[in-house]
């Protein structure tokens, strides 16, 4: 049987791979540089080093269109409680600026692609989490500019939510979604 | 190439390897200039080819000074009809690093700004690890691009060094996400009582409103 001719494919990201990034970018606004930088520098690399699942995204005739990544940290209830938390996260996610909003079939839209694939992984990690180490994580969470409002409306869109009242570093909003049973 | 030529054994998969990481560095070479290369190269002389092979060794030591590492790339240079200053930007530190390809990424270009500036002051390593108050490998890392530096550190750098930080990292902004980003991903994070909150709230499970499915995976 033949593939949908917008399906993607997911490659592990490995180092060797990197160097298929030669004229990768996510644009140029100021909350999009730093994703291909990510991607293309040594952070991917220190990410992976702490359990970091990172994939690039294909299409059938071999053309990045994106990466994704995954992942778990462990947060602390703020005092008096100080107990540990298990975190599924994206770190990093992004698109190249010439992929953007396409195909124009809503169905076969590669952000929604990329995204339901991080989204399945996180579910895995959920579901799999052996019980030795704590509490099975029921959330997965990612970090968005504020300015970023493409970005805000199609999370939105796939499901997440603006967690109210919290700003991170560098004007950064975060956002989560359910993975627990 | 016949396929007889080619084991499959570890020594094979090394070599060609090595080829691919030829081919990735010179594909960045200008056409005439890659031209040249690969005709230098076939025409190679057993003698220049020893050439080659010790001045890579030494460029390739890590305890080689700065100054012989210079020489080294001239030579070669030579013997492969390859400039200077092309063999410097687009050769020497795919050969001295395992052929890793960062190429064009702003990291890049700090650690080659941070080793200019470094090997104009004269400053060694060990120098420059004390002035800002980290280890040398710590420095090593960073001129090897194993390691991003965060803003804080690229400011004492350039303190150190008597430069603005932009001279060392024109984007400084994008090193500021980064750290954000990593400052996200850190384990021992002590949540808000607005984070917190929002996470002990299971009543409000807001679920994916599209289907989560795991694309085909493919070989990189």
């Amino acid at each position: 049987m033949t593939d949908h001719p917008h399906q993607l494919y997911a490659v592990l990201f490995t180092e060797a791979a990197q160097t298929r990034l030669g004229g990768f970018t996510c644009g140029d606004e100021p909350w999009s540089r730093h994703v291909t930088e990510w991607i293309r520098g040594s952070d991917v690399h220190h990410s992976m080093r702490r359990g970091t699942r990172v994939w690039l995204f294909e299409t059938a005739g071999h053309e990045i269109v994106g990466f994704g990544s995954v992942g778990t940290s462990i947060w602390r209830w703020p005092p008096p409680d100080g107990a540990s938390a298990t975190i599924v996260l994206i770190p990093m996610l992004g698109i190249d600026a010439r992929f953007r909003g396409q195909p124009s079939d809503p169905d076969w839209r590669y952000s929604c692609q990329i995204m339901k694939h991080l989204l399945s992984e996180g579910q895995c990690i959920a579901r799999e989490w052996p019980g030795d180490r704590g509490p099975a994580p029921h959330w997965l969470v990612l970090m968005v500019h504020r300015d970023n409002v493409r970005a805000i409306r199609f999370y939105e869109r796939c499901g997440f939510e603006l967690i109210p009242g919290v700003v991170r570093r560098k004007d950064h909003l975060v956002m989560k979604v359910w993975i627990g049973g | 190439m016949s396929a007889t030529l080619l084991r499959d054994d570890a020594e094979t998969i090394a070599r060609l390897d090595s080829v691919v990481c030829l081919l990735e560095w010179t594909r960045s070479l200008p056409p005439s200039t890659r031209t040249r290369f690969f005709a230098a190269l076939a025409e190679c002389s057993d003698a220049a080819q020893q050439v080659v092979v010790s001045q890579i060794g030494v460029i390739k030591n890590p305890h080689t000074a700065a100054a012989e590492r210079q020489r080294a790339l001239t030579t070669i240079g030579d013997t492969l009809s390859l400039r200077l200053d092309e063999v410097e930007e687009r050769g020497a530190s795919s050969m001295a690093h395992g052929c890793q390809q960062k190429a064009g990424t702003q990291e890049e270009a700090f650690a080659h700004r941070l080793r200019q500036l470094m090997e104009a002051r004269r400053i060694s390593q060990q120098e420059i690890a004390d002035r800002i108050g980290c280890s040398q490998p710590a420095i090593s890392q960073m001129l090897n691009r194993h390691c991003r530096p965060q803003k804080r550190t690229i400011v004492k750098l350039a303190e150190a060094l008597n430069v603005h930080a932009r001279d060392l990292w024109p984007d400084i902004e994008a090193v500021e996400m980064l750290d954000a980003v990593g400052s996200f991903q850190q384990d021992d994070y002590v949540m808000s009582d607005a984070e917190a909150h929002a996470l002990r709230d299971t009543t409000r499970r807001n679920r994916p409103k599209i289907q989560p499915q795991s694309l085909p995976p493919r070989r990189g």
